[in-house]
């Protein structure tokens, strides 16, 4: 039996990713070259389940047709009616596999709570990887269509090859039909040996990202979360547990989304950035115009301007952040801690926008210093929400607790000394290389254009031994795979 | 090119540094496969299992020692076969017990064959060594891939990936230690006096064995122990013909038993490494199997060896019944008997590789010392326990007068504490066993917890008598322990260890429902001790005469200079 693949994995970087590319290379010149990288997402999508590709294809032949016919050129007489059915059916779809389970166990423990021995039949669905992120890609499709930004496009097996490509299928970026569709329709050329090389390195970055921070960041994270479990957390435990997650998610997300971008270019195919070392970010707005950025632009473009964005006054477009915001966190999964963690964040946006926190900040303590306050208290903000996000519901008040001890002056135990130094050890390369990163207005991996070659030399070696000596030999998944 | 060279430059230069770096590692570490395989984690701050220190270790230690027969299967064998007592009996050739645990799976069982087969151009045999109790059904196949079952296996060892394991990997242990720890002793793999340092030594001498670490049961809770698999029949009843975990589809839908998919897989790797598979099943503590089962299994087996004619079966009739009280449980002999059925499988094995039987078993190195009975000395003075300094949370209710049948009544007190008492040291001659053993009545649900140890703390061995239970656990160095009950409420409790030093302590803890020494006294609960002692023996004598005296032959006790 095949195991899913993932872009950790030996089987896709020495098997899978060779053949797909040598393929590539011999159709290059053909028409035939689409179908072998539909053929090859497919493939990959479907190691992790075959069924799968069911709502999968379901999705993207659906949305085909609909796109020929939501077009205002096509004189369609129902378009809206049909784009709206369509965008119910997709979202219809996304429910049904993600929230239906939930719902159906919430309202069990409800009834059972309310003292109805009523019993509903059990609901649960495998959830299809990555389908938040196709239904995305699709709707945005049939939207700009239906507004006349986009034409329909007129050949199914670049529609579908553009849904599926599998760099982007299960975890992004969310890709706009107007940015990767022609890409992937046009007739594209052998890419140069420096954009080889620049594609490599992305691949290379995201794979030390992954193997090396984000995954050790899961090993700290599960230690925390063991001592937070154990009815007496150690004082502090519940903040290396925030920082380690806020580090974990970070790297892993990050990591996957170089090595999509890597992988794509090779192909010769450019997808959009997803981060901009988000937690240099001073202000909530600040800080989503530089995390998950696919995810934040789609949602400002196809939910918050059409709510109304800020054209209908403050209330309205304080109402809109927030509806925007729980949203984006219900996208994330079903649980009421992605909600939470939406509520927290929209509510963020809102008391930043009418306190003017930032500006109070830099106006009180002087531009350099407001903005190094306003980073640092935006960053623990940020990893507060982080606690929403990945902690249980019975986790949640002693992560608490545990910081509160320390702010009242517990000393750590000896057990919080070891994760802080764990920490330390892989926190390290993550903040040297994002300020880094902050202070040029980039990511880190641009800077390795400018690097002379030996320094890029010296810097693969490192990276290979930093695999070898400190890689986490656990095989852990993408955390994003499973939204 | 131009573009080419400059573009891949820093990649070649990397490379080639990479390959410098890698063959000075292997020039002067030179790591085996084993050593620079990913088989291990070495995570931060987490430890690994047991189980897959026991396979590591075994496989760097003798996979590429070119043994003549490769025993690997489950605990029963890894337990119970000590290779120097087996190889008597097989003029000669090499044997090495691979055997390792259930949750290795039937799948890992392979996989470790097929790793050393390799690797083993003399191999003569695979000795596929199980308890009947386990025979291969779908739940037990990978095993368990956190323990490192066949999945992790695979993966690190057999794997087409697995070879691109670089022989830096081999240093990961030594660099993560220095980085994480800086150097320090927290997070070495195998820590002094831990399981994991001691089966590293143990197996450099026992070519594979090591003593089992299982409970004692009184008899009453013995005899309840087995009732349940046994049945009110004393019947052994896999259900081959009714479980369906023993089915299995192949991949055209065709139904497969799934003993007779793995034990002809596994004559099939051995016909494809042309050497024998020697399919041996340890006894069986039920009286009998039920003759359904057998007759299944026996067809099987006959199906099997019709196919591969490399293959043998031993014994002959597969299921041979041992007495209950040589067993810890269903799947494991207790320590001694370990000897009888490795000279059982010495017999077997060599009958089935055609090699002459013996004339009579040969001689076993007896051992030097005899068990501890009434007459054996007792080493504890009237005054070994003494109120202060030595006794914390506990009060005396009574006079101290060990070595004699009066009682001594311990009262814990109201506080969170230890409740606990110890000796001062007391002199013992190194390296001989010593047994310690004290009748105890427990107030209230108390446990009580024996530690022996050396005078400097390198060696010492815990026992918690647990009397509700019946059973009584032990850890570390305890070489044996045993617990029966005795009239009027009051238990017999004795565990062994030899020492290291010439001086010894002794610890008695009272102990919580939850088997914690830190508990809140209750100031009522404790426990009475009568008749302590400690005298030199492996073993305490059966108290009862009709009970069979412990085997007591070539006894294996780790030796001093392990960490």
């Amino acid at each position: 039996m095949l195991d899913p693949l993932t872009f950790n994995s030996f089987e896709y970087l020495f098997a899978f990713l060779p053949i797909v590319y040598i393929g590539y290379r011999v159709l290059i010149n053909t028409r035939l070259v689409n179908v072998w990288l539909c053929l090859a997402s497919l493939f990959f999508y479907a190691s992790s389940g075959i069924f799968y590709l069911i709502p999968l294809l379901f999705t993207c032949i659906f949305d085909y047709y609909v796109g020929q016919r939501v077009d205002p050129a096509s004189g369609f007489p129902y378009r809206r009616a049909l784009f709206i059915v369509s965008v119910i059916i997709q979202l219809g779809l996304l429910s049904t596999f993600k929230y239906a389970g939930w719902l159906d166990g919430e309202t069990q423990s409800l009834l059972r709570w309310l003292g109805f021995g009523v019993t509903l039949p059990t609901i649960a669905f495998y959830l299809p990887p990555g389908i938040s992120f196709y239904t995305f890609h699709t709707i945005s499709y049939t939207a700009d269509i239906y507004r006349g930004r986009f034409k329909p496009h007129n050949k199914l097996i670049d529609y579908i090859t553009f849904v599926c490509f599998f760099p982007q299928l299960v975890a992004g970026p969310i890709a706009r039909a107007s940015d990767l569709l022609p890409q992937v329709a046009a007739k594209r050329d052998v890419i140069s040996w420096q954009q080889w090389e620049a594609a490599l390195w992305l691949i290379i970055w995201g794979l030390f990202k992954k193997v090396c921070l984000a995954d050790n960041f899961s090993i700290l994270v599960g230690l925390c979360e063991r001592n937070i479990k154990s009815g007496s957390p150690s004082p502090g435990m519940g903040l290396l547990f925030a920082y380690c997650f806020a580090g974990q998610i970070y790297c892993d997300f990050s990591g996957y989304t170089d090595i999509a971008r890597g992988t794509a270019r090779l192909f010769n195919i450019e997808l959009t950035r997803n981060f901009l070392t988000p937690y240099f970010a001073a202000s909530p707005s600040e800080f989503w115009q530089r995390w998950h950025i696919s995810l934040s632009t789609w949602l400002r473009d196809y939910l918050y301007i059409p709510l109304g964005g800020e054209r209908e006054g403050r209330l309205k477009t304080l109402r809109n952040l927030a509806i925007t915001m729980f949203l984006g966190g219900l996208w994330h999964g079903a649980g009421i801690g992605f909600i939470l963690w939406g509520l927290y964040h929209g509510a963020l946006l809102v008391i930043y926008r009418v306190t003017r926190f930032e500006e109070l900040l830099r106006n009180w303590l002087g531009v350099f210093t407001g903005k190094v306050i306003a980073i640092f208290i935006m960053f623990q903000l940020v990893c507060i929400g982080w606690i929403f996000f990945r902690a249980t519901a019975d986790e949640i008040l002693p992560t608490f607790q545990s910081i509160g001890q320390l702010l009242i002056g517990t000393s750590p135990d000896h057990q919080f000394v070891l994760d802080l130094w764990g920490l330390t050890i892989f926190g390290l390369p993550l903040v040297l290389t994002e300020f880094a990163g902050y202070c040029c207005n980039k990511e880190f991996s641009d800077f390795h254009r400018g690097w002379h070659w030996l320094v890029k030399a010296a810097v693969y070696v490192a990276i290979f031994y930093a695999l070898v000596f400190f890689g986490a030999r656990q095989h852990n998944e993408f955390i994003y795979f499973q939204f | 090119m131009n573009s080419f060279i400059s573009s891949f430059k820093p990649f070649a230069v990397a490379l080639a540094a990479i390959l410098c770096i890698e063959s000075a590692v292997y020039a002067i570490a030179r790591p085996n496969f084993v050593e620079r395989s990913n088989y291990l984690d070495w995570n931060f701050l987490t430890g690994e299992f047991t189980h897959k220190i026991i396979i590591f270790e075994k496989l760097r230690q003798f996979a590429y020692t070119q043994p003549d027969l490769i025993q690997v299967g489950d605990s029963s064998g890894f337990f119970g076969i000590r290779p120097e007592i087996v190889m008597k009996y097989l003029n000669g050739l090499k044997y090495v017990n691979f055997s390792c645990c259930a949750n290795t799976g039937y799948n890992g069982y392979y996989d470790i064959a097929k790793f050393v087969l390799e690797r083993d151009a003399k191999a003569k045999a695979i000795v596929l060594y199980t308890t009947p109790n386990l025979p291969p059904d779908v739940r037990v196949l990978g095993g368990d891939k956190l323990v490192g079952g066949s999945d992790r296996l695979y993966d690190a060892l057999l794997s087409p990936w697995a070879s691109l394991s670089p022989p830096s990997q081999s240093l990961r242990p030594w660099v993560t230690n220095y980085v994480y720890f800086k150097g320090s002793d927290q997070n070495p793999m195998y820590p002094q006096g831990s399981i994991e340092a001691r089966l590293r030594t143990t197996f450099q001498s026992s070519d594979g064995w090591f003593r089992e670490l299982d409970e004692r049961k009184t008899a009453e809770a013995r005899a309840k122990y087995f009732a349940g698999p046994c049945g009110s029949a004393d019947e052994f009843r896999p259900n081959f013909s009714g479980e369906k975990s023993f089915y299995t589809k192949d991949w055209l839908g065709r139904t497969e038993f799934v003993p007779e998919k793995v034990f002809s897989e596994f004559a099939a790797l051995a016909a494809s490494y042309n050497v024998k598979l020697i399919i041996a099943f340890q006894p069986h503590p039920c009286k009998t199997m039920n003759a359904q089962d057998l007759e299944i299994l026996q067809r099987t087996l006959e199906r099997v060896k019709e196919k591969y004619p490399n293959v043998s079966v031993v014994p002959e009739g597969v299921y041979e019944h041992w007495p209950k009280r040589e067993f810890t449980g269903l799947n494991h002999l207790r320590t001694g008997y370990d000897v009888l059925v490795s000279q059982r499988l010495g017999r077997l094995v060599a009958s089935a590789l055609g090699i002459p039987a013996l004339p009579a078993d040969p001689p076993l190195p007896a051992a030097q010392t005899p068990d501890a009975n009434a007459e054996t000395p007792n080493l504890l003075s009237n005054d070994a326990f003494r109120p202060e300094p030595h006794m914390v949370g506990l009060t005396i209710d009574g006079p101290v007068e060990v070595a004699t049948p009066s009682i001594t009544k311990l009262t814990e007190t109201k506080t969170t504490s230890f409740h606990h008492m110890a000796t001062d040291a007391f002199s013992v001659v190194p390296r001989k066993p010593y047994v310690l053993s004290l009748e105890v009545k427990p107030t209230g649900s108390r446990l009580v917890s024996i530690l022996l140890r050396d005078l400097d703390g390198n060696r010492q061995g815990s026992t918690t008598c647990n009397f509700p239970a019946g059973e009584v656990a032990r850890a570390d160095f305890t070489y044996d322990a045993d617990i029966a009950t005795l009239p009027d409420g009051w238990y017999r409790c004795w565990a062994s260890m030899s020492f290291c030093t010439n001086k010894g302590i002794i610890d008695i803890y009272a102990l919580d429902q939850n088997s914690s020494q830190l508990y809140a006294g209750d100031g009522v609960s404790g426990f009475s001790i009568r008749d302590l002692r400690l005298q030199q023996g492996w073993h305490l004598s059966p108290l009862s005469s009709s009970d069979p005296p412990y085997p007591n032959l070539a006894t294996a006790d780790e030796p001093c200079d392990n960490p």
